[in-house]
């Protein structure tokens, strides 16, 4: 918190500001789809500024526009004194723009000196290896500076990163979702990093998923959504607006919401279990430590934040990323060593984000692909009668269909094994809320049927209607684990948008 | 007349040759280095059969087929399979390295020298619509077109075929149906093995083999293959009636000695102006 108020009253010393970004009607367009749309903004010299939104909502095209990575198709956007209908990075890099990516891709064989020397390549070259200095000492790269890049560790990689940037001696920084995939540790440090940075008065733009990042560094936050600027505020006025907690949690309220369904009786032993379960990408740590318990015919709600590590739940239950450490159980037989498809005949299924059809095979091929080892063509039966207008489309190439129609597809071809338990990926992603309705609707018969199902899901109301219990995750471990009933709309905010938990 | 038919036909064999390299390619991604060599070693299998048994070589030519898929299916799974997952570029090296010893077994087994297989009509000839054809051209674009068909149906129409164009589409989302995609690819590269070996008898009875034969004829298949498009079993045969055409026709004009330099022409040609073949939508991303 003391970071908070040393930049308020920088803020209040400073006379009338230079402004740095001057966004007006800004609008990228790629195709026909308008990822930009609109956008108004203005920063000033010394302000550090957020921008958040769901995944899709144009926070890193802008960004990209920012640093001159990609150009506006309309609108008048001028960054540093430069417009940028004409401007690319590397003249943007000259005015001291200096952007700082989600994934650091150094040269691997470099030392770190080596990357960060390459990095100031625009800098004028008496000043040159000074900048280069000064950069790895402040990133606190400078006991490093001799290892190869390859061989750093992710925190490593990120100050690595923010030193390429630094040797710019940029104006403005614009730093594209550098927490991600950070521990709670790793965080902490990296925050006070970034705050080190925006002391030396240099102008921040922030996209970040990671909402600590915001509540200890950003003045200001911009919501995007769409493409467009959603809202504008302190920190404590946008996590209060009923618009941005609506993008967060779904479009109703838990007292309006719909009605919480009858508990399921929780009979017999535990179909799928998962203790201690660790997975991550790379160097980085997504998921950690979580414990779960799911019994035939109940609904495991798992909830959180973009980043929590839900998918990634997913995905190591399923056998699509190979698991740290920890278990998991199907009916008490070990599975976690199994690769995908041999949990998928054990009886586990999987519908993924973003659904994975196989676009070229029809409807019937895609669902009878799902017949195999455990199930018989029966089961197809049941599907058509869970979704009746998966009859009409049989023949009909699955790529062809809507968004809706191939979510059942895809439900229909998980279906078809006749898995024990089920695991629905970012169910409602990016769908009508009328068809939304009917997907949930379908997976409570599921459950109805004796499956056990696990249900990510970011609509969150609706998710909590329809589970016997919930499982919230935040950076990675499991903050809340237990009724919905219990899970207050406050608590709930508080694990989204969250100031402490 | 004479020239388009003669093309035609030359055509049909290159489409028996060069079948079992789209289909690696199109299913594995994977440029099959070694095909060349699946060709002479289901000739040089067909011809020890032929010695042994004394049966019509097109006839053997099935048994070899089963044995070189038979032989082909642990390659894939235990060698190439493991090799890709580690490095999604390494296989094609893989298959150079498979190609090179497997000449070198031929050499040593079968010494230089060509070798044909003889039938009582790898030689005849006959006349259709006033046109003097050899009958084992005309046999052999029987079978090119045949299994061209046959193959085609397999991955169109099929519990299996629909298994493997789930695998190419999105292997990792074949896994979450229950897929043994690693499987479905070894079963995939014994099919392409026990199809190059039928091929290869095909170029043993209408021309002759050798153990270092094989380029040549991948030279052939992959141009086969560029221009009926990476990947498509019915491109196939239409790049191959093409190159078999423009060849024929073409040495005809300028000269046999020119024959190989048509053929890579051609390739360099419809690489440039269109690189995903003639007869497939340009690749989605």
């Amino acid at each position: 918190m003391e970071t908070k108020q040393h930049s308020g009253t920088r803020g209040a010393a400073a006379a009338p500001r230079t402004s740095l970004i001057h966004a007006a009607g800004v609008t990228k367009t790629f195709g026909g789809v308008k990822a930009v749309s609109g956008i108004d903004l203005d920063v000033h010299e010394g302000e550090v500024v957020g921008i958040m939104g769901p995944n899709g909502a144009g926070k890193s095209t802008f960004l990209s526009l920012l640093a001159g990575a990609q150009r506006p198709t309309s609108g008048e956007l001028v960054v540093a004194g430069r417009s940028m209908r004409s401007a690319d990075r590397a003249a943007m890099a000259r005015l001291g723009v200096g952007l700082a990516h989600q994934i650091p891709k150094p040269f691997r064989r470099l030392t770190v000196r080596e990357n960060v020397r390459v990095a100031a390549q625009t800098a004028p070259r008496a000043r040159r290896r000074d900048l280069v200095e000064k950069a790895l000492e402040m990133s606190g790269m400078a006991a490093k500076a001799d290892n190869p890049a390859g061989e750093l560790g992710l925190l490593e990689m990120k100050r690595l990163e923010l030193a390429r940037v630094l040797a710019l001696d940029p104006k403005l920084v614009l730093l594209d979702e550098v927490a991600a995939g950070l521990n709670t540790r790793d965080l902490d440090e990296l925050i006070a990093l970034v705050a080190l940075i925006r002391d030396e008065g240099r102008t921040l733009v922030i996209v970040e998923h990671v909402q600590e990042v915001f509540h200890q560094l950003a003045e200001r936050i911009v919501v995007l959504e769409w493409g467009q600027k959603l809202t504008e505020g302190s920190p404590a006025e946008v996590a209060a607006d009923p618009r941005v907690v609506e993008i967060y949690l779904g479009e109703s309220s838990a007292a309006d919401g719909p009605a919480r369904r009858a508990p399921r009786p929780a009979g017999g032993p535990a179909r799928l279990t998962a203790t201690g379960l660790t997975a991550g990408y790379g160097q980085a740590t997504v998921l950690h430590d979580v414990d779960l318990e799911l019994h035939a015919g109940q609904v495991l709600a798992v909830l959180g934040a973009n980043g929590a590590g839900k998918s990634t739940l997913a995905k190591s239950l399923a056998g699509m990323i190979p698991i740290r450490s920890g278990t998991v159980s199907l009916d008490g037989a070990p599975i976690d060593q199994l690769s995908s498809f041999q949990r998928v005949r054990k009886g586990l299924a999987l519908v993924p984000e973003g659904r994975r059809l196989f676009a070229d095979l029809t409807v019937r091929e895609n669902l009878e692909l799902g017949v195999g080892a455990r199930s018989t063509h029966q089961s197809l039966d049941r599907i058509h009668e869970l979704f009746p207008k998966l009859t009409e489309l049989s023949g009909r190439a699955a790529g062809a269909l809507s968004g809706g129609e191939q979510q059942m597809v895809a439900i229909g071809r998980a279906l078809a094994s006749e898995p024990k338990v089920i695991v629905f990926d970012e169910l409602s992603l990016g769908l009508a809320p009328v068809v939304v309705d009917r997907l949930l609707e379908a997976v409570d018969e599921i459950a109805a049927w004796g499956t056990a199902v696990v249900l990510i899901e970011q609509n969150v109301h609706r998710a909590l209607a329809l589970a016997d219990e919930a499982l919230v995750l935040r950076q990675g471990r499991v903050v809340f684990r237990g009724d919905p009933a219990a899970f207050s709309d406050e608590a709930l905010r508080l694990a989204y948008l969250g100031t402490d938990l | 007349m004479q020239l388009i038919i003669d093309g035609l036909l030359t055509g049909g064999l290159y489409a028996a040759t060069a079948l079992g390299l789209s289909l690696v390619f199109g299913t594995l991604r994977m440029v099959n280095l070694a095909h060349g060599e699946l060709l002479m070693v289901g000739a040089y299998l067909t011809s020890v059969l032929v010695v042994a048994l004394g049966a019509d070589p097109l006839l053997l030519a099935i048994p070899a087929a089963i044995v070189l898929g038979a032989l082909a299916y642990p390659v894939q799974r235990f060698v190439l399979t493991p090799i890709m997952a580690r490095n999604a570029d390494a296989p094609v090296t893989a298959t150079f390295g498979i190609s090179v010893a497997v000449q070198s077994v031929l050499l040593l087994l079968f010494t230089s020298n060509p070798r044909s297989l003889p039938a009582p009509y790898a030689t005849a000839s006959v006349e259709v619509f006033g046109v003097t054809v050899r009958v084992a051209l005309l046999i052999a674009t029987a079978i090119g077109v045949a299994l061209v068909i046959g193959l085609h149906l397999l991955l169109t129409r099929t519990g299996f075929g629909n298994r493997v164009r789930a695998a190419a589409g999105d292997s990792v989302a074949a896994g979450l149906v229950g897929i043994d995609v690693n499987r479905t690819f070894a079963m995939v590269f014994a099919i392409a093995a026990a199809v190059a070996a039928i091929g290869g008898s095909l170029i043993a009875v209408t021309y002759s083999v050798s153990p270092s034969g094989g380029t040549s004829w991948l030279v052939i298949a992959f141009t086969v293959v560029v221009i009926g498009g990476l990947g498509s079993i019915r491109g196939t045969l239409a790049g191959a009636l093409i190159l078999g055409v423009v060849q024929t026709v073409g040495v005809a004009f300028v000269g046999a000695q020119y024959r190989d330099i048509i053929v890579f022409g051609l390739l360099v040609v419809i690489l440039l102006i269109r690189p995903q073949g003639l007869f497939t939508k340009a690749q989605r991303v």
